[in-house]
């Protein structure tokens, strides 16, 4: 054997076993880089399927198929930088996400503490991180009674439309109508159409309820209770006042029943006793009945006299 | 003893490149007669499409979203990204059928081997193929393809770039991986024998691949 054969014979050995362990090595360093890989695409995972509908799955673009294949280092390596890269943009969409949410809650908060603080302000429930259509929304108690006396709360929309329409477009022979959240209900017997409490009347959705009508009726209630109640005197003097003005009351109904007779005297209707024009059926009757029980009792009155004459 | 106690899948073979990179990758075979007198592409008896739409109205859009969080369906996808696939761009065999079931609204039959394999699919979230015995020579199992091999036996069969991951016999490969099959080896209506396999990857119970190649096997072999 040779000088050179022996360099030789003892060189591949050596040469064998460097080539093994660096063929271990790298298997070694693949199998590392699947493992993280694997970490990552569970993460990815996590994220995408906690964060939907909010966080949209990665679409990437301009990827070409090559196909199933054995990766080499370079290859797992580009393939772990890629994927840690679109975990790291959905970590920062999901903290965004996160912080909406966040921001969100506590808007509600605040709407729920102080309505009226944030009248008419809109939230959504898909702002809130929940399913559905609702709409929490700042609103005033009763209309326009509630923004004119500053009663504010918030409502919770009842979601989502139906997929087929209301029910009453559905199927018309079983309508029921629908119900207003806030307690109030609608029944057409009772001028306004507005009762409060359950009464068994159909209800209408809060658009239906304010329309023109039950509005005029609404501006009529506001301007004749709470601004006439607000110059009133005070309690001690009530009695008072109430005396005074049922006298005053009295004479003014003698004068009205005065004119009246003096006007049925025209017209040629002495006999029957009428309230006055614009007075309240049920004063009218109590001036009639009043009117009569003196004609019998004999006292003196100008539409008795007025009558007998 | 019982049908399912007796049932003992085969293991295909793995080269020694992919045992030695994907120790834990596995090729299970099972063997089914179709019994019945129509095709096995024909359609699908009664029950078959009654367990269909059954299997429709438990598979809702929440699942099909959670899905990629399952342990097996995890397990497919991080495979995919072993094996070079992303599979946000190929999507894995349960994802492709959840999305098309939220597309049309309900698994659809398409014959009695589509519709058996996507019941086992969906049930055990395992992918099963079906090959023709006949036309198959010697076992089969998984290596890398090699330069200018063709993708079946046929002489008209497109040729395979060198490396791809394919299923194989003794003489072509027959499917990719994970991919399609060669059109030649696919079952046609004058089929009467079918080589199941699935596919096992690291964190999918093996009990989960022999249910999925069982449930596939009875019900083409008694339909």
């Amino acid at each position: 054997m040779t000088q050179s054969q022996e360099l030789t014979i003892d060189r591949d050995p050596g040469k064998a076993i460097d080539g093994g362990r660096a063929r271990t090595g790298q298997r070694a360093a693949r199998s590392s880089l699947r493992s993280q890989v694997a970490r990552l695409e569970r993460e990815l995972s996590a994220i995408v399927a906690g964060g939907f509908p909010y966080i949209p799955a990665p679409h990437p673009a301009g990827e070409t198929t090559v196909g199933p294949r054995l990766l080499s280092l370079g290859e797992l390596e580009r393939s772990r930088d890629e994927l840690a890269e679109r975990v790291q943009h959905f970590r920062r969409l999901a903290l965004q996400r996160a912080e909406h949410e966040r921001a969100a809650h506590e808007l509600l908060s605040q709407m729920q503490l102080e309505p009226a603080r944030h009248r008419f302000v809109r939230l959504s429930v898909n702002d809130l991180g929940q399913g559905g259509c609702g709409v929490w929304e700042v609103r005033p108690r009763l209309g326009l009674i509630g923004m004119l006396a500053g009663w504010w709360h918030v409502k919770l929309s009842s979601g989502c439309p139906l997929a087929k329409g209301s029910r009453s477009e559905r199927d018309p022979a079983r309508w029921s109508p629908p119900r207003v959240a806030v307690g109030l209900e609608v029944c057409p017997r009772v001028p306004g159409g507005l009762l409060e409490g359950a009464l068994g009347c159909a209800a209408l959705s809060p658009v239906a309820v304010l329309r023109g009508e039950h509005l005029a009726d609404l501006v009529k209630l506001e301007f004749r209770f709470p601004l006439r109640g607000a110059g009133g005197l005070p309690v001690e003097q009530l009695l008072r006042s109430t005396a005074v003005e049922v006298r005053t009351r009295d004479r003014d109904d003698q004068q009205a029943q005065r004119n009246s007779n003096r006007h049925h005297e025209e017209v040629g209707l002495r006999h029957r006793l009428q309230a006055p024009a614009g007075a309240g059926r049920v004063f009218g009757r109590a001036r009639a009945a009043r009117s009569l029980l003196g004609a019998v009792t004999g006292s003196s009155s100008t539409t008795i006299s007025s009558v007998s004459s | 003893m019982s049908s399912q106690e007796a049932f003992e899948p085969a293991l295909g073979w793995c080269s020694r490149e992919v045992e030695e990179e994907l120790p834990e990758l596995r090729i299970m075979l099972a063997e089914a007669h179709i019994a019945r007198a129509a095709a096995v592409t024909a359609a699908s008896p009664t029950e078959v499409k009654a367990r269909l739409r059954e299997m429709s109205n438990r598979f809702h859009g929440p699942r099909a979203v959670a899905i990629r969080r399952e342990p097996v369906p995890a397990a497919y996808r991080v495979f995919f990204r072993h094996i070079g696939l992303d599979p946000d761009v190929v999507r894995t065999p349960i994802e492709a059928v959840a999305l098309e079931r939220m597309l049309r609204g309900g698994f659809l039959s398409g014959g009695l081997l589509r519709d058996v394999l996507l019941l086992a699919l969906v049930d055990t979230g395992v992918p099963v193929w079906a090959l023709d015995t006949a036309l198959l020579d010697g076992p089969i199992g998984v290596r890398e393809s090699r330069e200018g091999e063709l993708f079946g036996r046929s002489q008209t069969a497109p040729a395979l770039p060198a490396g791809r991951l394919v299923i194989a016999d003794a003489a072509a490969p027959v499917a990719i991986l994970f991919g399609r099959l060669a059109p030649q080896h696919e079952a046609s209506a004058a089929t009467r024998q079918l080589t199941l396999f699935a596919v096992q990857v690291a964190g999918v119970p093996e009990l989960f691949v022999e249910e999925a190649l069982w449930t596939s096997q009875m019900a083409l072999e008694h339909s």
